[in-house]
């Protein structure tokens, strides 16, 4: 050991006790303020949502001092897939079938179904979950994987990541696409939402809604993009473009009104993903050495709270929530060590969890499972990472294959709704 | 759902974090001390991690590797205060203590190049003492990924031209 006399503690420890319990009353103090105001944000929303009942709507969004209290009356504003609405108002998109009209089914491609593996049971194994498929000429779709392992796909091809995400309910997929703006004509990134089915494909962001309010984007920045859900499937919340375009936290409801940014530029927050119990989101922040750093956002926007973990490489972190909301799961980069890595959002503890098979884009699906692409390709490389679906124990262990591998295609886990 | 924990009285869990207190505190300093190299930053430090323990204490008292808990925040709440600036080292009064000074910013320097992962590994087996099996549990990795990161820290420890194995903190 190192021989230093003034390894001894200068104080004996009796002479510290209460000091170190007077601060660990203190950080107990904080969390717990810290969860009452989350409980009277949340019974303010309840309140202003009854007002808005009332008549009362949200101001813009990209306005700076717009008050996230209801203040402005306006008509009510109505879709046809709004239960109770009558009109549809939703704009069009070239190549996007919208609620105008008759509902257009898309196609769906039966080649692409497939039949899971059984368990020692004989039952099915698959959970019901959204997967984009990456084809060979570099488009890509969101596919529903169903219980029975039906692989059916809802979307049209896109050129870029659709990032789809199922709602707890599992009927409606929220998910991102290029769309051109309302007032300039520039594509940019816009949030839409979609039936399980292929059905009732709406636009949520970006969109002009007549008679009520005009809930025009900033032409600035890239627009609205990384939806999550809500856990009573009635929000969404999304990163979307502030005043001068940077990214905001900003969340919804699934119809896109009564929308509000949590964030603000400065924070420089993105990517969010909302906890099981609606308290919390996470998101990811960039650093000026172009790694992330991860933290927790109260969703009321009572505050934030940055994760004690170093920073990350951002490829490929893609944060899931455990069903409990006490932990977060993404896949380790490092080709040396390849697992998933868990964090204990109370105390920033990662710890790693070996897969038997290289494992990436691991979201969770139901309590103690996790459902990863089973691929040994690195990040940096640009090929499709063609293999199997894994669903696998949260320790890591019973892997189960719930999709085999399809040459061509490549299957990215988006989420699931078993949780 | 979250789980509850059995219920413990206040003045139960108090005495019950003060006997732990008392007990390892004066190898939280010890860590602490080794890395700040400075008597108060490393009483600082110590004090921060058991606050931070006691915050948590429902949660991790009965942890299998609970001590180990503590003396990983103590290393990584000393490491963090080397990251956002090292400490002013005391200055020396004799040759040895010169040389006790200049070995530990040595060490100081070269545990900071390390990756996270390796620096808590050494922390908390070469400066805390603990066995691999209970520094495994605490990072939440295999026994054998631990001995990965000693080995590969260890070896650039020893890489680093200004550590003399001759003297100073016994790293090898």
């Amino acid at each position: 050991m190192w021989p230093d006399p003034l390894e001894a503690p200068p104080r004996p420890a009796d002479e510290l006790l209460d000091e170190v319990l007077r601060r660990g009353r203190e950080l107990r103090r904080v969390r717990r303020q810290a969860r009452q105001l989350t409980w009277i944000a949340r019974a303010a929303a309840v309140v202003a949502v009854t007002g808005l009942a009332a008549g009362l709507t949200y101001g813009s969004t990209d306005d700076p001092g717009r008050p996230r209290t209801a203040e402005v009356a306006a008509p009510a504003v109505e879709r046809d897939d709004v239960p109770g609405s009558s009109s549809t108002t939703a704009p069009e998109v070239p190549g996007v079938p919208t609620t105008r009209g008759p509902v257009e089914e898309l196609p769906t491609d039966s080649s692409t179904t497939t039949a899971p593996e059984n368990d020692s049971a004989g039952r099915r194994v698959a959970p019901l979950a959204v997967v984009e498929q990456r084809s060979a000429d570099g488009t890509y779709r969101t596919a529903v994987l169903h219980p029975d392992g039906a692989l059916v796909a809802v979307t049209p091809a896109t050129e870029d990541r659709q990032m789809p995400v199922l709602s707890p309910r599992g009927d409606t997929i929220a998910f991102q696409r290029r769309a051109p703006h309302p007032l300039t004509g520039q594509p940019r990134w816009e949030i839409f939402t979609v039936g399980i089915d292929g059905r009732g494909l709406r636009q949520v962001t970006g969109g002009l809604v007549e008679g009520g309010p005009q809930l025009i984007d900033t032409p600035l920045g890239a627009g609205s993009r990384w939806p999550s859900w809500s856990p009573d499937g009635r929000r969404l919340a999304y990163s979307c473009s502030g005043a001068t375009g940077k990214p905001v936290i900003c969340i919804s409801r699934a119809d896109g009104l009564l929308r509000s940014a949590i964030t603000t530029e400065a924070d420089g927050f993105y990517q969010p993903t909302w906890s099981p119990d609606g308290e919390t989101i996470a998101a990811k922040r960039e650093t000026d050495d172009g790694k992330v750093e991860l933290w927790l956002l109260d969703a009321a926007g009572a505050g934030e709270l940055a994760l004690p973990v170093p920073r990350l490489d951002p490829r490929g972190v893609r944060l899931s929530w455990t069903v409990d909301g006490r932990e977060l799961v993404y896949a380790q980069v490092d080709t040396s060590e390849r697992g998933l890595v868990i964090i204990d959002v109370a105390s920033g503890q990662r710890r790693l969890v070996l897969t038997p098979t290289p494992a990436r884009f691991p979201i969770v699906c139901g309590p103690g499972q996790v459902l990863y692409l089973q691929s040994d390709i690195p990040l940096e490389a640009d090929e499709l990472r063609i293999g199997p679906l894994v669903l696998v124990g949260s320790d890591g262990s019973a892997p189960t294959t719930v999709l085999p591998a399809r040459p061509g295609t490549e299957y990215l886990p988006s989420s699931c709704a078993s949780r | 759902m979250r789980t509850r924990t059995r219920h413990r009285g206040a003045g139960e869990e108090e005495a019950e974090f003060t006997t732990v207190f008392r007990e390892l505190y004066p190898h939280a300093y010890r860590v602490a001390y080794r890395l700040l190299g400075d008597r108060a930053a490393a009483e600082d430090a110590a004090s921060e991690a058991f606050a931070r323990a006691y915050a948590e204490w429902p949660r991790i008292r009965d942890l299998p590797y609970r001590n180990a808990w503590v003396m990983k925040v103590t290393g990584n709440v000393a490491l963090n205060v080397l990251a956002r600036k090292p400490p002013p080292l005391a200055p020396a009064r004799t040759v040895e203590e010169e040389d006790l000074v200049a070995t530990r910013m040595a060490l100081i320097s070269a545990l900071s190049a390390l990756p996270r992962r390796q620096q808590e590994a050494i922390v908390l087996h070469h400066l805390a003492g603990l066995p691999e099996v209970e520094v495994a549990a605490v990072l939440g990795v295999a026994p054998n990924t631990v001995k990965t990161h000693l080995k590969r820290g260890m070896q650039s420890l020893r890489g680093n031209a200004d550590l003399e194995p001759s003297r100073g903190p016994r790293v090898a």
